[in-house]
C-alpha cells in the first residue's frame, strides 16, 4: 500500500517552546491511524501544520502524492484533504444543512458571474450541493435537525454536523481532531463504526486525534504516540497497549 | 406568498410618485439612490462581514466619473453608469488589499482613510472637478431624452434598482452567497471548506463599490451639482446608520434603510448640528435593541402575538 501521508522532520516551536520536535511518520492509504498523547503533547499543533492552519518551522509533508506545505489552505479540499476541529469551527448562525452544504460549495459552485445573473448553472449547483448535504445528514442520522441553527444544537451533534461537512467534500485524507469529545458512550461507539466504515467502504485515509481510548483502540489500524512533540511509539493497538514507554507516559491519566 | 409581496412592493413603488408633489419625487429619487448604496453595503457588511466607513469615497468616484464624462466628453448618461460602476469597482479592488491583512477596527480606519484621500484628490483637481466651486451636472438622460423632472428620473432609477436588486438577491441565494456568509461567521472554517479568502474579499469589495458607484452617478445627476461637501465622513456614517436601522441581513432592510436616509433630513432639519450625534445614537440604539433593524419588526411582532396566544 502506498502512503496517503508521509511526514518528514516536522518541527514547530512557539516562542522557544518546541511543540513539535522533528516528527516523522507515515499513514498507509485507506488505513485509520490514531494519533494519541497526553494533554499538551502537540497533537493539535501537528494537525494544524498538516492542514495549513499554521506553517511549521521545518519539515516536509507529502499527502496523496503532492507537496502539502506548498499549497494554500483553501486548495486542500480540491486536493482531497479535509479536517474537523477539536473545538468546532462551524458557521454558528447558519442551519445544519447550510453548514454541510458549505463542504461541497467550493467544488460545485458555478462562479460569480453565473451566480449574480442567477443562471441555471448556479441554481443547479445550489440544488446539487443541498442534495449532497441532505444525503450526508441522512447517512449520519441527522435529517431531523436539518433546518436547526447549529449554535442551538448539543455539542456532540455539532461535532457530527462538522463531520458531515467534511465528508461531502469527498476527501481521500480526513484528519479529525477529537471527534468524540462531548459525546456519550453510545454516540462514540456509533462514531467508531462510522469511522471504520469510511476507511473500509470509501477508502478514506483517516488520521484520528482522540482521547477516548476505547474508540482509538477499536477504530484504528495503527497508532502513533506523541509526547512533548516527539514520537515515542508506533504500532498496532495491541502493540501500543503493551508498550512500556506509552504506559509510562500515560501514568496517572488512568487509561492504557 | 413571497411573489405576491414582491409584486405588491413593486406596485407601491410605481404608484407612489402619483400621490406626491415634485419635492416628494425628489425624495423618492434619493430613497432609491440610497437604497442602492444600502444594498451594496448590506452585501459587504451584512453578508461578507467586511466593514467600510469609506463608501462615500466610492459614491464620489461614481458621481464625478459620470458628471465629467457627460459634461467634458459628451458620453451618454446611461453609458456613464457602466463606467462609474467600473471605476468605483476598481477602487473597491484596491481598498480590498488592506482587507486581506487587517480586519475590524483597522479595516474601518483603512476604508475611512481611502475616502478622505479620494475626496481630497477631487477637491484639489479643480481643472476637472471644479474643486471648491464644484460643478454643474446635467439631468439624467436616456437615448437622448433628458429626464427633466424627478418624476421621470424616478422611473429610470427604479428600473436600475430592480436590476441591482435582482443581481444581489441572485448572489445571496447562490453558493457564492453562502460562501460569503461562511467567511463572515468563521474565516478559518470557510478556508478549510475551500473558500479563497483573497479573491472572495476582493470580489465582494469590488461589487459593493461598483453598485455604490452607479448610485453616485445618479446622485450627481438628480442633484444637478456636485461638490466635495457631499462626500464627507458624515455621509459614510449616514450610510452605515441606514443599513443598521433598516436591517443588515436582508434586502428588505436595505430598501427600508434607503427610505430612512432619504426622509431623515426632513425630520432632523431642526437639529442640523446634532446630525452626527443622532446618527451615532441611532447606530448604538439599534445595534443593542433591534440588531436586525426595522426589517425584523414584522417577525418580532408576530412572535409577540404568538406568545400572547400561547
Amino acid at each position: 500500500m502506498p502512503d496517503a501521508l508521509a511526514v518528514q522532520g516536522l518541527s514547530m516551536s512557539f516562542s522557544g517552546l518546541k511543540a513539535v520536535d522533528d516528527l516523522s511518520f507515515r499513514v498507509a492509504q485507506g488505513s485509520v491511524c490514531g494519533l494519541i498523547g497526553p494533554n499538551g503533547a502537540g497533537k493539535s499543533t501537528i494537525l494544524n501544520c498538516l492542514t495549513r492552519i499554521t506553517t511549521p518551522d521545518a519539515g516536509h509533508v507529502e499527502a496523496l502524492g503532492f507537496d502539502l506545505l506548498a499549497e494554500p489552505i483553501h486548495r486542500l479540499p480540491e486536493r482531497g484533504v479535509m479536517r474537523t476541529f477539536q473545538n468546532l469551527e462551524l458557521f454558528t448562525d447558519l442551519s445544519a444543512v447550510d453548514n454541510v452544504a458549505m463542504g461541497c460549495a467550493a467544488r460545485l459552485r458555478a462562479g460569480w458571474t453565473a451566480e449574480l445573473l442567477g443562471l441555471p448553472a448556479s441554481r443547479r449547483a445550489t440544488r446539487a450541493a443541498y442534495a449532497t448535504a441532505d444525503a450526508a445528514l441522512a447517512e449520519l442520522g441527522l435529517s431531523e435537525i436539518r433546518d436547526r441553527r447549529v449554535a442551538d444544537l448539543p455539542f456532540g451533534t455539532q461535532k457530527q454536523v462538522e463531520l458531515a461537512r467534511a465528508l461531502v467534500a469527498e476527501p481521500r485524507l480526513l484528519m479529525m481532531d477529537e471527534p468524540a469529545a462531548g459525546m456519550n458512550h453510545t454516540e462514540s461507539t456509533e462514531l467508531g463504526r462510522v469511522i471504520r466504515r469510511l476507511g473500509a467502504e470509501h477508502g478514506i485515509t483517516i488520521l484520528l486525534v482522540e482521547h477516548d481510548m476505547g474508540l482509538v483502540m477499536s477504530a484504528c489500524d495503527r497508532i502513533i504516540v506523541v509526547v512533548q512533540g516527539r514520537l515515542i511509539a508506533e504500532g498496532t493497538p495491541q502493540e501500543i497497549r503493551a508498550n512500556h514507554k506509552v504506559i509510562e507516559a500515560y501514568l496517572g491519566e488512568g487509561e492504557a | 406568498m413571497r411573489t405576491i409581496a414582491c409584486l405588491a412592493a413593486g406596485g407601491v413603488a410605481i404608484a407612489l410618485p402619483f400621490f406626491v408633489g415634485p419635492y416628494g419625487h425628489y425624495l423618492l429619487c434619493m430613497a432609491v439612490i440610497y437604497a442602492m448604496v444600502a444594498l451594496s453595503l448590506g452585501l459587504l457588511l451584512g453578508v461578507a462581514g467586511q466593514i467600510s466607513i469609506g463608501h462615500a469615497g466610492f459614491w464620489a468616484i461614481g458621481a464625478y466619473t459620470s458628471a465629467i464624462l457627460v459634461t467634458k466628453v459628451g458620453v451618454p448618461f446611461i453609458l456613464t453608469l457602466l463606467v462609474s460602476g467600473l471605476f468605483a469597482g476598481v477602487a473597491g479592488l484596491l481598498v480590498a488589499l488592506p482587507a486581506l491583512r487587517v480586519q475590524g477596527h483597522y479595516l474601518a480606519i483603512a476604508t475611512l482613510g481611502f475616502s478622505l484621500v479620494i475626496v481630497h484628490v477631487l477637491y484639489e483637481w479643480d481643472g476637472l472637478t471644479g474643486g471648491r466651486q464644484g460643478m454643474f451636472v446635467p439631468r439624467p438622460s436616456i437615448f437622448g431624452y433628458e429626464l427633466m423632472s424627478d418624476f421621470s428620473a424616478y422611473f429610470l432609477l427604479l428600473a436600475i434598482l430592480a436590476v441591482t436588486l435582482l443581481l444581489v438577491v441572485n448572489l445571496r441565494r447562490s453558493l457564492g452567497g453562502l460562501s460569503l456568509n461562511a467567511m463572515r461567521l468563521s474565516d478559518i472554517a470557510a478556508q478549510v471548506c475551500g473558500v479563497n479568502r483573497a479573491t472572495t474579499t476582493m470580489f465582494v469589495f469590488a461589487l459593493s463599490a461598483a453598485i455604490t458607484g452607479v448610485s453616485g452617478a445618479f446622485y450627481g445627476a438628480v442633484l444637478g451639482q456636485l461638490s466635495t461637501d457631499s462626500f464627507t465622513l458624515v455621509v459614510s456614517l449616514g450610510f452605515l446608520t441606514m443599513v443598521i436601522v433598516g436591517g443588515l441581513h436582508s434586502v428588505v432592510g436595505a430598501l427600508l434603510g434607503g427610505l430612512f436616509l432619504a426622509y431623515s433630513p426632513e425630520f432632523l432639519r431642526a437639529f442640523e448640528e446634532w446630525q452626527m450625534f443622532i446618527y451615532g445614537a441611532l447606530l448604538v440604539g439599534f445595534m443593542h435593541l433591534l440588531p436586525d433593524g426595522l426589517a425584523s419588526l414584522p417577525r418580532r411582532a408576530l412572535r409577540l402575538v404568538r406568545r400572547r396566544d400561547a
